[in-house]
């Protein structure tokens, strides 16, 4: 049996018009909300303290949290990352009074030269953080520490280094990320920062 | 002597001529074709295990990709040139879906909304959640804006019409899909015939849920919130299908060992487009048959 639409061509009617209009609003909110919980699921951090040293920081909640190492005090590590796994890390060295943060870096500069491949540092500026004077430093290295089995190419890593001195102590926090997705990783490390107390 | 026709026997029924495309047909034909198809390059490259050249991999891969456009164009574009009221503006609806799909939705949800590098790490219900109110929500509607305001009222003639309408922009969003993959993933054939099965089910299944919606608010007496309702369902089943079939697809983690296992990621597809399909032509046979008892009641009275 064949049913023909009764009003071909023809106005609609209201039922079809407020229909449209609830199924518009409807794809409209249910966006909005997905933004919504983006929102909440990538904003999302952890709260992470070390009187020891004297620092207090919020960290992605999903990142893997490391503090079982001599080179760091505290590492967070973006896991889900597929190759280099985006990482913020704070290390601290003493240094002696005259010990300044370009010093420092240039220490670092020499350390790295010998380990990390192909290293090389971008730029040297200085800046303040919260009117605390720091050393910020851009660099980037072939990272090669993907396990051999998989037969894959080694990632060019792009890192920034902020060097600040307090206490007698050099406090390094380092960004890494891979260098194609370094721009687009830095707001979480923005974000860490400005939460940041030392 | 001569024998004339015994008075008894009721003289031939002339049958009604159906002027339109039978869209269930073309579906069912369809979707069949598409399931046995990537089954078979499946269990050919997947457990047979055949080495092709590259340039017949690459052909293959391709073809693939084109295969629900394809079979679209034999069993249901072809088939409307053949009958006496054909249905206008299907290329259309296809090709702007198709558009519509590589301008905004692929790179809205892949590049904007990247659901997967956020969602990848939580419970399963915030990750159907998640899909269904980016991807799933995004396709669904640009799909139904289509049908709606290009296809539009005027095209929509009988209920079957918006099956029809609402499975071109289908094979155009799907296509997309498909062609996107297989430009942007080196994958073998097998893996590229359970994406475009994957890619099948969740446009059908979804299409079809929201073809019914639009065909009760046309034809039928119902409430208002008909529609956006089939418009919430259909977004919801890409929310469970995106998350599920990449459980299937992906090894899990465990002490034993890490063992894909992809044969559920095809029966899991397989399952969604056969139940939609089963379930949809359910609910339209039951709307046609009270349509017609009420009807004929009313015409006795």
């Amino acid at each position: 049996m064949i049913l023909n639409n009764p009003s071909p061509g023809r106005p609609l009617t209201l039922t079809q018009r407020w229909s449209t209009l609830f199924t518009v609003l409807l794809a409209i909110g249910m966006f909005g909300l997905g933004l919504v919980l983006r929102a909440q699921i990538t904003g999302a951090v952890a709260e992470y303290e070390d009187t020891r040293i004297g620092i207090r920081l919020t960290y992605p909640e999903k990142w893997l949290q490391d503090t079982n190492s001599g080179d760091y005090v505290f590492r967070v590590r973006d896991m889900t990352r597929a190759g280099f796994k985006t990482t913020i890390q704070i290390s601290v060295q003493p240094v002696s009074s005259l010990t300044t943060e370009r010093n420092v870096a240039d220490q670092l500069a020499r350390s790295r030269v010998l380990t990390l491949q192909d290293y090389r540092v971008l730029s040297i500026s200085q800046s303040t953080l919260r009117d605390i004077p720091i050393e910020i430093v851009r660099y980037t290295y072939n990272d090669q520490s993907t396990s051999p089995f998989l037969q894959s190419f080694s990632t060019v890593v792009e890192g920034q280094d902020i060097l600040t001195i307090q206490r007698g102590q050099a406090i390094i926090i380092s960004f890494r990320a891979a260098a194609d997705s370094f721009e687009d990783e830095y707001p979480v490390f923005d974000a860490f920062l400005s939460d940041l107390e030392f | 002597m001569s024998f004339s026709t015994p008075p008894l026997i009721a003289p031939p029924k002339e049958e009604a001529i159906y002027p339109y495309r039978r869209v269930w047909r073309s579906l069912i034909q369809e979707t069949i074709l598409i399931v046995v198809i990537c089954g078979v390059v499946f269990v050919v490259f997947q457990y047979i295990g055949i080495d092709l050249p590259a340039l017949v991999e690459r052909g293959l891969i391709l073809l693939l990709a084109f295969l629900p456009l394809i079979l679209w164009f034999l069993f249901s574009r072809f088939a409307e040139t053949r009958v006496p009221e054909p249905r206008s503006g299907l290329n259309t609806t296809l090709m702007l879906s198709a558009l519509s799909a590589a301008a905004i939705g692929v790179p809205l949800v892949n590049t904007v909304v990247q659901p997967a590098e956020w969602l990848s790490l939580e419970a399963a219900p915030v990750r159907i959640l998640g899909y269904t109110l980016t991807a799933g929500i995004v396709q669904e509607f640009i799909k139904f804006l289509v049908v709606r305001y290009v296809s539009g009222p005027r095209a929509l003639r009988i209920r079957d019409d918006s099956i029809a309408y609402c499975i071109a922009a289908a094979v155009g969003y799907m296509t997309v899909l498909n062609l996107i993959y297989v430009v942007n993933h080196a994958a073998t054939p097998d893996m590229v015939a359970l994406r475009v099965l994957h890619h099948m089910s969740i446009n059908v299944a979804g299409s079809l849920i929201m073809s019914y919606g639009i065909a009760q608010t046309w034809f039928g007496r119902v409430n208002p919130l008909l529609m956006p309702l089939t418009l919430l369902v259909a977004a919801l089943i890409n929310g469970l299908a995106i998350p599920l079939r990449s459980g299937f697809a992906n090894a899990s983690l465990g002490l034993t060992s890490a063992i894909a296992s992809p044969i559920f990621s095809l029966a899991f597809s397989t399952g969604i487009v056969t139940v939609a399909i089963g379930l949809v032509l359910f609910f339209y046979n039951v709307v046609e048959e009270q349509e017609r008892i009420s009807r004929e009641s009313g015409s006795r009275l």
